[in-house]
């Protein structure tokens, strides 16, 4: 009977594996912006490449209270946004390249911020399935910015990351994923749950199941 | 013929030998040096008491009655000696060559060397550091020949350099990497180095500093693997290993071993031997005798790297395996390379190709197939006199792995403390004009007409620091990730975490960030020294006045030699809080500490990228205090 266990056990984990090896990853994000509500300026998207394989984040399912406001895209003081395209409130998408001589993929669009708004960002491409260089890695990022001229920053450096950002979400090629949120008004939630983690899941239960069987 | 006559031819022939040896005796009264003293440190590794030795030699112009004294002591006014010898001649040249020995490591003597005609010709030396000892500085240059001005000029630079207040140390020793006359021949030796009356800061330099090296090819006949000198090892009798005269020519020649004699006047060739210097083992190889894989000279250097001890290993050879042009790199000595990453060779020391360059790959990546020995560094310091040539940094042709370079008239100096070697590459300036001057040139100018020298200054062109730490980037995953560009500071800001996968490690990590350069110093842009700028620093020493002068540099060396893709991106980035450097690449302490088993550190990166290059990590952990 260990046995089995054992090999259910391996069973999962290998299935676990290979969930984590070739699933794509999206995150849920939302960010209460109620603390800086009737603020104007920029909402700042970058999807920036350091030396990670090419992969893509898009955007989608933009939203917002009724009290935010969106205003014109700002393409001229973007770099390299030629590797972006869309529009909020449909959806961005984000091509990073290593072969592009700048790492940055800037989307700025004016904003009047109300309490809260949230998108979905999904990440796809070799980046998000690659397994051997974890010194190679994308990183998405979202920022609000008072103006281009001064790149102030609409809330406060306590919530804030060393580039102005409420969040970085990183893909590396070593097919890991982190986030980081720097404390502030963000909340971000990896969905949907990942194959992976459901077939996991659903193998101990299994195991569970038939150690009660075995049990009773 | 009858007896009348006979007494007569006997008479006149008595008279012609005694005018003939009245000639040669009065030759023999006023006989000054034809070359003044020089240095040479011949000692083996095998020597006892190595470090209290130093060889003096010089040459007559003639036969002198009595033998020409050599002395030597620590009164620097030259009033007391410990010792007076005579020193006879050797072989057929009227050389002459002492051997001083029980001098005290570490210590500076004064000698002088009094010809026939009553003249002290003076000099100065630093005896070599202890055996034992855990640090060494020391000088380097490289091709010399065809413009003795620049010679001149960059010895008097050298001499002004290690004359300045805390690098007296610099004295006791230069390497040489080859090509020291345009061809071998007496015609160039004699002028370019010993007697030239318009170069006496050759002549002030070689009394003063002891130089060890190689021959280039300039200083070779025949090809290889059978190229001779002859005049260079005249001069310049190092203790050869396995030396050989060649005889016969083209695909005939064919080589006799025989143990070398400074007194034998010949072609010779397999001119490599090696030896020790504080804690650095430095090993001079002959590139124009077989190098290859079961040669003598492959077979002798096997065994030396095996049998040294010391914590630092440096390679000379003349023709770069890898440079920057213009030179072609020679391949040949690619058979050595494997040895370098076998036995810890900490880096090779070239010229052949006029100007600096280092050349070096990080990773099998960068070294993209290529026979290169990685975290290497492969020098070039070939500016040391020659006509000058532009670097090719694209790493698109026939050089690839250049990682920076300099046209410049240059020298370098080594400092070894304990864990860390320091070299430093130095630009001379204010030559102009003469620059090119030809060696039949500055023979016929009146020495009013000669550059002034004080106009002479010197620019750092880089310092690249080697660390003799562990490797551990096997055991330790870098995972960087949040980078990201600040618009407000225009600084690119990221992480790095360190994850220890095996044992813990004590002392410090440290993170080596390949793939973002930074090589501040670099000299500007017209090639030429501004001296507003060392004004408004200290006065002394005439440095860039601190200011990062930004160049283009090779962000992705390792590329082969006709595979362009991906290469020569040349970017100019500056990480701000890097604690140090390692083999040019910056460096970041990441722990004083130690990583214990499974445990992360996080190293934050903060750099400016204002060329917008391409950004590549491959980060390279060192364990080491």
């Amino acid at each position: 009977m260990k046995l089995l266990k054992l090999k259910l056990l391996v069973f999962a984990l290998i299935v676990f594996a290979a969930g984590s090896a070739f699933a794509s990853y999206s995150y849920e994000v939302t960010v209460n912006t109620s603390s800086v509500s009737g603020d104007s300026g920029l909402i700042y998207m970058n999807y920036f490449n350091a030396g990670g394989s090419t992969s893509t984040a898009t955007v989608s399912g933009f939203t917002a209270d009724a009290t935010t406001s969106l205003g014109l895209q700002d393409t001229g003081d973007v770099m390299n946004g030629a590797q972006v395209v869309g529009t909020l409130p449909s959806n961005v998408a984000f091509t990073s390249t290593r072969s592009a001589s700048n790492p940055n993929n800037d989307y700025l669009q004016a904003i009047t911020l109300g309490s809260s708004t949230s998108f979905l960002v999904s990440f796809s491409g070799p980046a998000t399935t690659a397994t051997t260089n974890p010194s190679a890695a994308s990183t998405f990022s979202l920022g609000f910015i008072t103006d281009t001229g001064s790149w102030n920053n609409i809330f406060p450096p306590t919530v804030s990351g060393s580039n102005g950002e409420l969040f970085d979400i990183t893909l590396n090629d070593g097919g890991a994923t982190f986030t980081t949120t720097y404390g502030g008004p963000v909340t971000l939630a990896q969905t949907p749950i990942p194959p992976s983690a459901l077939l996991f899941g659903s193998s101990l239960i299994g195991l569970i199941g038939v150690r009660r069987r075995l049990k009773n | 013929m009858n007896k009348t006559m006979k007494k007569a031819l006997a008479g006149l022939a008595f008279g012609l030998a005694c005018a003939v040896c009245g000639t040669a005796a009065l030759a023999q009264t006023t006989t000054a040096l034809l070359k003044t003293p020089y240095m040479i440190y011949p000692v083996l590794t095998s020597t006892p008491g190595a470090t209290t030795s130093m060889e003096v030699l010089w040459q007559d112009s003639g036969v002198p009655t009595t033998p020409d004294t050599l002395s030597w002591g620590t009164d620097s006014t030259y009033t007391t000696f410990i010792q007076n010898v005579q020193v006879a001649q050797y072989g057929t040249a009227n050389q002459c060559m002492y051997t001083i020995t029980g001098l005290t490591a570490n210590t500076t003597y004064y000698y002088q060397v009094v010809d026939s005609t009553g003249f002290a010709n003076k000099g100065s030396f630093i005896t070599a550091p202890d055996a034992s000892a855990t640090s060494v500085r020391f000088l380097a240059q490289g091709d010399s020949r065809s413009c003795p001005i620049q010679l001149d000029a960059l010895m008097y630079a050298m001499t002004q350099f290690y004359s300045q207040p805390g690098n007296s140390d610099y004295q006791r020793l230069s390497i040489a990497n080859g090509d020291w006359v345009s061809s071998d021949a007496e015609s160039n030796w004699t002028p370019q180095w010993f007697s030239n009356t318009n170069m006496p800061d050759v002549r002030a330099y070689t009394a003063n500093v002891p130089i060890n090296g190689i021959r280039g090819n300039h200083d070779t006949s025949g090809s290889y693997p059978w190229g001779t000198a002859t005049y260079f090892p005249k001069y310049f009798p190092f203790p050869y290993q396995n030396t050989t005269t060649i005889t016969g020519s083209g695909s005939s020649r064919a080589a006799n071993a025989t143990t070398f004699n400074p007194a034998t006047v010949q072609a010779w060739s397999g001119l490599y031997w090696s030896f020790d210097y504080g804690p650095a083992h430095i090993i001079c190889l002959d590139e124009y005798a077989n190098m290859a894989s079961g040669s003598p000279q492959y077979t002798w250097l096997v065994n030396d790297l095996q049998n040294t001890t010391k914590q630092w290993k440096i390679l000379l050879y003349h023709e770069a395996s890898y440079s920057a042009g213009a030179d072609g790199d020679n391949g040949n000595v690619l058979a050595i390379e494997p040895l370098i990453t076998q036995y810890n060779v900490n880096v090779v020391y070239s010229g052949h190709s006029h100007n600096y360059a280092r050349c070096g790959a990080y990773n099998a990546a960068q070294a993209n197939g290529d026979n290169i020995a990685l975290n290497v560094p492969h020098i070039t310091s070939g500016g040391g006199g020659a006509p000058i040539y532009q670097v090719d940094q694209s790493n698109t042709g026939s050089w690839p792995h250049v990682i920076t370079a300099w046209p410049s008239l240059e020298f370098m100096t080594f400092d070894i403390e304990g864990n860390n070697l320091t070299m430093t590459a130095y630009q001379v300036n204010g030559l102009g004009n003469y620059s090119n001057y030809s060696l039949s040139e500055l023979q016929t100018t009146p020495p009013n007409q000669l550059p002034p020298y004080a106009n002479l200054s010197i620019t750092p062109i880089e310092t690249v620091v080697l660390h003799n730490y562990a490797n551990v980037t096997s055991q330790v995953t870098a995972t960087v990730g949040n980078f990201g560009y600040n618009h407000q500071t225009k600084m690119y800001n990221g992480t790095v975490k360190l994850t220890n996968n095996g044992p813990a490690l004590t002392g410090n990590v440290h993170v080596v960030t390949s793939g973002i350069l930074n090589l501040p110093g670099i000299g500007t842009a017209d090639n030429e020294y501004d001296p507003q700028a060392d004004e408004e620093t200290s006065g002394d020493l005439p440095t860039n006045g601190g200011v990062a002068v930004t160049t283009p540099v090779a962000q992705n060396p390792g590329t082969g030699k006709n595979s362009p893709a991906g290469s020569g991106e040349l970017t100019n980035l500056t990480l701000v809080n890097q604690t140090g450097s390692n083999n040019g690449e910056p460096m970041i302490q990441a722990s004083s500490t130690g990583l214990g088993a499974g445990q992360s550190v996080t190293v934050e990166l903060q750099f400016s990228n204002p060329t917008n290059g391409p950004i590549h990590f491959t980060p390279m952990i060192l364990n080491g205090n």
